[in-house]
């Protein structure tokens, strides 16, 4: 009983501390809209202060402290699943790191919050006002949604140490809910994808009545009604039958299951924020007279709110991990602990690993996202990449290309902390070599500056060969060049020790899953490639003349798929290597150089066809990613090891690499957070609401280049001061290594890492039940001191859980995740 | 056996250095001609051969410091040339490097610093926004002549065609391509419809827009003073220069960017 009044109260107190900062959040709209309605002002300004630039900045620190907050969790979860299932302490050791550092930074992102509020409601009232006639009903949401987060996101982290138990509680329950959750699991999860993240312009076009009709008294319609109506039902279902699963499972089962409703509070409140800055870039139901005639769900249902949903949540995932990699790397260059060092190397490559694996699909997201921009408004598309903006673009592509030669400079610095990996080496200048080609073609823009005489010289105001590379074909084969090439990359590393594999056919499970996994990808290829076959040339106002163009591009999608079987084939006969092999070299060649050449002659005589173009490109690279994916990991899974991997034998300058990645993906979302709003230049709401304040211009793109840079600055710093206030309690005497050991398990040894044999159980309900007697005699009522109470907590010494040094290491666990 | 003389990676990356250096100074231009097809060398421009040397040099160093056997290799050889441990000509080719990189930075400085009589670089903007005072009236128009019927539409590709030669091919040129007569003379050269990155990228409105106001009507970004192009509002009616923009779209062999899913 003194156990859980504990809990409770502990518990009880994070929340109560926590949700200040969101009380002044839910109190702010009434009392901005009182203010402004006497007085019908709408604009403000503080101290002399730009408006525009004190929005812009708090905003972006808030976003980006938000990121952190909501990207983090995603991979926290992940990460104590994995190490659950692998019995691997590391990964519950890292989790709950990543979540200490997650809950020290969710007041900042809640106070800064508070303010963007304050000086949204303060210097545009008027804007907020519209807002808030248009979407209110959100705003209750977003603070309800907000309590659940709180109140998960602290019950998550407070409840760690007392919930590693694996013993089922019922476990006859457990059996039967296991994959009634399952199912419900995957169908809240397409659910979630198709209707907030997926299905965008798509779905808008069919929304019935135009504005003119419904300001006339017609009934707005949606699209797709049945399955919106069902999606509350499935969510409630899912999170009642895995709740009783999870409770059911084991004690770890019902953390993880806190873990998942953290995550979903926290995706829900992602989104409905997403709502209000796209509700500004693509305004639904607002009359061109600024009279908002729509209902709340049509405002937040509007053009641009799915493509953004997705790409901020791949966005944030790669951010969180490339944060948590300079985190790592700034402990493990601080830290002369050999475990620690040990562990800290682990976790920066683990953050990394992370980075790239979001890196490597946020392009397609960003894709997805500008197509439907353009959809939405070709003149916003092309104001943002080839007008005004283009230059911030091409600013964009740096950072992007420094963000993907980063990441590779440290997979393959890395490789020299791994033994047998020297036989990879000759290959990286050639990924090198295809890194920086694509890099080129990455950065030339189309209106590259000509000096006048240059110019004059050419007889010409644009390079006659090389403007052809600023154009959207050069762009598409060259940003799938740098995917292929990192995934290439990561491959490399993954293979690093291992030696020769069979055959799948001795690939356990693998020989089931992989053909699976081809059924998938190969259909996938084939819907497309139906898709185009049967494309009506006159659809897209073409000329039926050039049908054989699209026949051109669908056999080539048609020969992916007999490659990818070739590929599956060719590992069932222990040719595994070559079968990936041959689906990277096909897809690499379609892609890149056919598509990419074919691209401009497809641009000249059939332009509205390059969209589709596009989607084939990204269709290929991802679906051959997948699927050889697949095929690595069944064919590795049971490879020889020809050495081992010294965790923590690694030098500073991968880990300054990824201090960089941590500054650079900072940067890139700043410039990135700048344009989605710059883009409106001077609407408030685009296309209908003007913003005729006095500081309604675009800054140069030196201005944004300064304010981007401070806004970097403040935000690492103040990041920093987060992190070290939530190391205090861990870091004193060294005692880190140790207590945070006994949090999951073994602190792995320099030499052993990735190893860590399934003897050394970490949830020995024996051990937990000493961690509760001694959390009977804790004083709850000294608040400074619960830092020490739960160190106190974990620094339990487990005999059991130590790492030895003797042991014969086991690589085949090398983690990879 | 003789042994084979490795050039080593401190030699390897000069050379990559000073071979792309060559090469994209002297071997592109010609390159370039002879693919495009033009009449002059295209020297590549100096901003691009900057930062192509740039990232060059960053690809390198990638390389070099990515793995520790390679970055010991890189820097013995000057390592060895500092001690006076390796061969007398490392030696003095150390020296005559150090004792060279001062001079060169001042002869840097100092024609950085020479007055010049050539007119600034400008970042001209191709597609300028439509949100402008001048723009906005614009945004959403549509081409009447499209969707009409074969006859109908082949009426105003006639009427358009017409007035196009009479009023557009001077600059513009009959093949579209923005090689006509009077183009020329002028600073900055009509665009050709036939690029990809010019009309085609366009919405109909925006076409509308340039051509009924001219340099004008650009914004100052576009750098309105260097173009010629005539605001037509004066002398041709909306439907003129709707079916003049018909005819561009279909004798260039390009289609207008369109709204909504495709």
């Amino acid at each position: 009983m003194t156990r859980q009044t504990t809990l409770f109260a502990r518990v009880g107190r994070r929340i109560a501390l926590g949700s200040i900062p969101l009380v002044a959040l839910l109190v702010l709209p009434a009392l901005a809209l009182a203010q402004d309605t006497p007085t019908g002002e709408p604009y403000r300004s503080v101290a002399g202060l730009d408006s525009r630039q004190v929005v812009w900045v708090v905003a972006q620190l808030h976003l980006l402290f938000g990121a952190f907050v909501l990207g983090v969790p995603i991979f926290a979860v992940i990460l104590e699943v994995v190490g659950t299932r692998n019995h691997d302490p590391r990964y519950d050791r890292l989790a709950r790191e990543c979540t200490r550092l997650l809950s020290a930074a969710f007041a900042t992102t809640a106070s800064l919050g508070g303010l963007l509020a304050f000086v949204l409601f303060g210097l545009y009232p008027g804007v907020m006002q519209h807002i808030a006639n248009a979407m209110h009903g959100t705003f209750y949401l977003y603070g309800l949604v907000f309590f659940v987060e709180i109140a998960a996101m602290y019950s998550y982290q407070y409840s760690w140490a007392r919930m590693t138990s694996l013993e089922p509680c019922r476990p006859r329950l457990a059996k039967l809910l296991r994959i009634p959750s399952w199912l419900l699991g995957a169908a809240f999860v397409s659910l979630t994808f198709y209707l907030f993240l997926w299905n965008g312009v798509v779905a808008l076009a069919s929304m019935g009545p135009s504005i003119e009709e419904i300001a006339a008294g017609a009934a707005p319609t949606r699209p797709l009604p049945e399955l919106y109506r069902i999606f509350p039902w499935v969510m409630i279902a899912f999170l009642l039958v895995y709740a009783i699963y999870s409770w059911a499972s084991s004690r770890k089962s019902l953390h993880i299951y806190v873990g998942v409703v953290l995550n979903m509070a926290g995706i829900t409140i992602m989104v409905i924020a997403n709502s209000w800055g796209t509700f500004m870039m693509s305004p639904t139901g607002t009359t061109h007279a600024g009279v908002y005639v729509g209902d709340t769900w049509g405002a937040v249902s509007n053009y641009l709110w799915r493509p953004l949903n997705l790409h901020r949540l791949m966005g944030n995932i790669a951010y969180g991990g490339f944060v948590i990699g300079a985190y790592a790397a700034v402990r493990f260059l601080t830290t002369k602990n050999r475990e620690d060092r040990a562990y800290y190397d682990w976790m920066g490559y683990v953050g990394n690993f992370i980075g790239i694996s979001g890196l490597l699909l946020i392009p397609f997201a960003g894709y997805y996202l500008g197509r439907e921009l353009y959809s939405f408004s070709p003149v916003m598309g092309n104001d943002a990449m080839g007008g005004f903006l283009s230059w911030n673009f091409v600013v964009q592509a740096v950072l992007i290309g420094v963000l993907f030669v980063g990441a590779n400079f440290y997979l393959w610095s890395g490789m020299e902390r791994i033994e047998g990996a020297e036989r990879y080496r000759p290959y990286v200048k050639f990924i090198l070599l295809a890194l920086a080609l694509s890099f080129f073609v990455w950065v030339i823009p189309h209106n590259l500056p000509l000096s006048p005489e240059e110019a004059a010289r050419m007889g010409t105001q644009y390079h006659p060969l090389l403007k052809y590379l600023g154009l959207m074909p050069a762009k598409n084969a060259a940003v799938n060049f740098i995917i292929l090439s990192t995934y290439w990359s990561f491959m490399l590393y993954r293979r690093a020790n291992k030696g020769e594999v069979a055959g799948l056919r001795d690939a356990g499970l693998g020989r089931f899953i992989v053909p699976a996994v081809m059924l998938l990808t190969s259909a996938a290829v084939a819907i497309w490639a139906w898709v185009i076959f049967g494309l009506d040339p006159s659809d897209l106002s073409l000329d039926q003349s050039v049908t054989w163009i699209f026949h051109f591009h669908a056999w080539l999608l048609v020969g992916q798929i007999v490659v990818q079987i070739l590929a599956v084939v060719l590992a069932f006969r222990e040719r595994g290597k070559l079968g990936q092999a041959v689906l990277l070299a096909y897809t690499a060649i379609v892609v890149v150089v056919v598509f990419g050449a074919s691209g401009f002659y497809v641009l000249k005589v059939a332009n509205p066809f390059l969209r589709h173009l596009a989607v084939s490109q990204v269709l290929m690279v991802l679906t051959a990613m997948i699927l050889v994916t697949a095929i690595d990991l069944a064919l590795f899974r049971g490879a020889r090891t020809v050495g081992r991997i010294r965790w923590g034998a690694i030098g500073a300058r991968p880990q300054y690499a990824l201090v960089l990645l941590c500054v650079t993906v900072v940067l890139t979302m700043g410039l990135m957070g700048y344009i989605h709003s710059g883009v409106r230049q001077d609407w408030h709401f685009y296309g209908v609401i003007r913003d005729v304040s006095p500081t309604a211009q675009n800054p140069g793109l030196d201005e944004v280049g300064y304010v981007v840079a401070f806004i970097t600055i403040v935000y690492l710093s103040m990041l920093s001061f987060v992190f070290w206030l939530a190391n205090l309690g861990y870091s004193s005497g060294g005692a880190e290594g140790p207590a945070l050991a006994a949090v999951g398990g073994a602190a792995p040894s320099g030499e052993l890492q990735g190893t860590t044999p399934e003897s050394e159980e970490p949830d020995e309900p024996d051990e937990q039940e000493h961690e509760h007697q001694r959390d009977e005699h804790e004083d709850d009522d000294e608040p400074e001191e619960e830092p020490d109470q739960d160190e106190a907590d974990d620094e339990k010494p487990n005999d059991d859980e130590k790492p030895n040094d003797d042991e014969k290491p086991n690589d085949d666990e090398e983690p990879a995740p | 056996m003789k042994k084979r003389k490795r050039v080593g990676i401190l030699g390897g990356t000069v050379a990559i250095f000073v071979s792309t250096f060559v090469f994209l100074e002297w071997v592109f231009p010609y390159a370039a001609q002879l693919i495009v097809g033009y009449s002059v060398p295209l020297p590549m421009p100096r901003t691009l051969v900057i930062w192509s040397m740039v990232l060059v040099t960053i690809t390198l160093a990638v390389y070099v410091a990515s793995n520790t056997k390679a970055t010991e290799e890189f820097f013995a050889p000057l390592r060895a040339a500092v001690r006076r441990e390796g061969p007398r000509w490392q030696s003095i080719v150390l020296r005559v490097a150090a004792v060279s990189v001062p001079p060169i930075i001042g002869l840097w400085v100092f024609f950085s610093a020479l007055p010049r009589t050539a007119p600034p670089a400008t970042t001209r903007q191709q597609h300028p926004g439509t949100s402008g005072p001048s723009a906005a009236p614009y945004v959403g128009l549509s081409n009447p002549f499209r969707g009409l019927t074969a006859d109908d539409r082949d009426a105003a590709l006639s009427a358009g065609r017409a007035l196009y030669f009479r009023d557009c091919a001077p600059c513009h040129g009959a093949k579209h391509d923005g090689e006509g007569p009077a183009a020329r003379a002028q600073s900055l050269r009509p665009v050709s419809f036939r690029d990809p990155g010019t009309i085609a990228t366009l919405v109909e409105d925006a076409v509308f827009w340039r051509v009924n106001e001219g340099a004008a009507g650009l914004p100052p970004v576009s750098t309105p003073w260097d173009s010629a192009m005539p605001a037509w509002h004066d002398d041709l009616t909306a439907d003129e220069m709707w079916q003049i923009i018909l005819s561009e779209y279909d004798d260039a062999d390009v289609e207008p960017r369109v709204r909504g899913m495709q």
